[in-house]
């Protein structure tokens, strides 16, 4: 039994890494402090485009995101749940996720079906941000029409 | 004793290793990595409360071993899990080694709970 802190150190020294994912990025596939991944170290292979890549950005932080995109010498990654791209350099990149639990599930990122939910979600991108952009939008109606009701109740 | 909830253990490769979820993962963000023996301990406290000895009773029925040889094995394990603060607050008591020698009053007071270096 050993536990260890430093993730570079236990793909290093165990050949895999196991955590609880933090944050939302990556809903709905992966919920705050709920489901697990498996890191495997990456090899001299690249990743492919819908791999799910552990790695460090220079100021320090860890991030588990998704490839969109592969370049000579980088990747494009956006989160599941985010609307920036990054363009991360192959330098980066500590491990890829080989498989994950959500809840009791247990899913390898090889699996056919997995690949497919993740190129439609990938192919909803754009439904999702005209949607998220309509629902910013009529908050901010929302909150106008109030304010406005509010001070003529005041009134 | 029983294991805190907020653990969970699954097989990866040839092993098992068991992290934090919820609020415990805030605390705890280690791995920990158990061969079978440390495993099937693991199932039967997570699973409802038990004691050393339904413990040892479990062993012996799974595994072809000495009696003597398991008390020992459970109880090192079961420290380690409690050192490791992976128990349900309050669920473990020290076994009590063959009562006797009162403990030195120079001997070192025991860490409240396991450093977590960020």
């Amino acid at each position: 039994m050993n536990q260890t802190e430093n993730i570079e150190a236990q793909l290093r020294e165990q050949g895999f890494y196991v955590s609880t994912t933090v944050g939302c990025s990556m809903f709905p596939m992966l919920r705050n402090r709920r489901d697990r991944v498996v890191v495997l170290p990456v090899g001299p292979e690249r990743l492919r485009k819908y791999d799910l890549p552990l790695y460090r950005r220079p100021d320090g932080k860890y991030i588990l995101h998704r490839i969109i995109g592969v370049r000579p010498g980088e990747y494009i990654i956006r989160g599941d749940n985010t609307y920036a791209k990054e363009h991360v350099p192959d330098s980066w990149i500590l491990g890829y996720v080989s498989e994950f639990y959500r809840g009791r599930r247990h899913v390898r990122t090889s699996d056919r079906g997995y690949r497919a939910y993740a190129a439609v979600w990938n192919a909803l991108y754009p439904l999702r941000r005209v949607f998220v952009f309509a629902k910013r939008a009529a908050g901010a109606v929302w909150r106008r029409l109030r304010g406005r009701r509010h001070r003529k109740d005041g009134d | 004793m029983r294991i805190n909830p907020d653990f969970t253990i699954q097989k990866v490769g040839g092993s098992w290793v068991a992290v934090a979820v919820g609020e415990t993962s805030k605390t705890f963000h280690g791995m920990v990595r158990l061969n079978e023996t440390g495993a099937f301990l693991w199932k039967m406290l997570a699973e409802k409360d038990c004691t050393e000895e339904e413990l040892v009773e479990a062993m012996l029925e799974e595994y072809e071993i000495d009696r003597e040889t398991v008390t020992a094995d459970i109880r090192r394990i079961v420290e380690t899990m409690a050192e490791n603060g992976l128990f349900v607050p309050g669920s473990y008591t020290p076994a009590a080694e063959d009562a006797g020698e009162p403990e030195a009053e120079d001997a070192p007071e025991a860490e409240d709970a396991p450093e977590e270096a960020e």
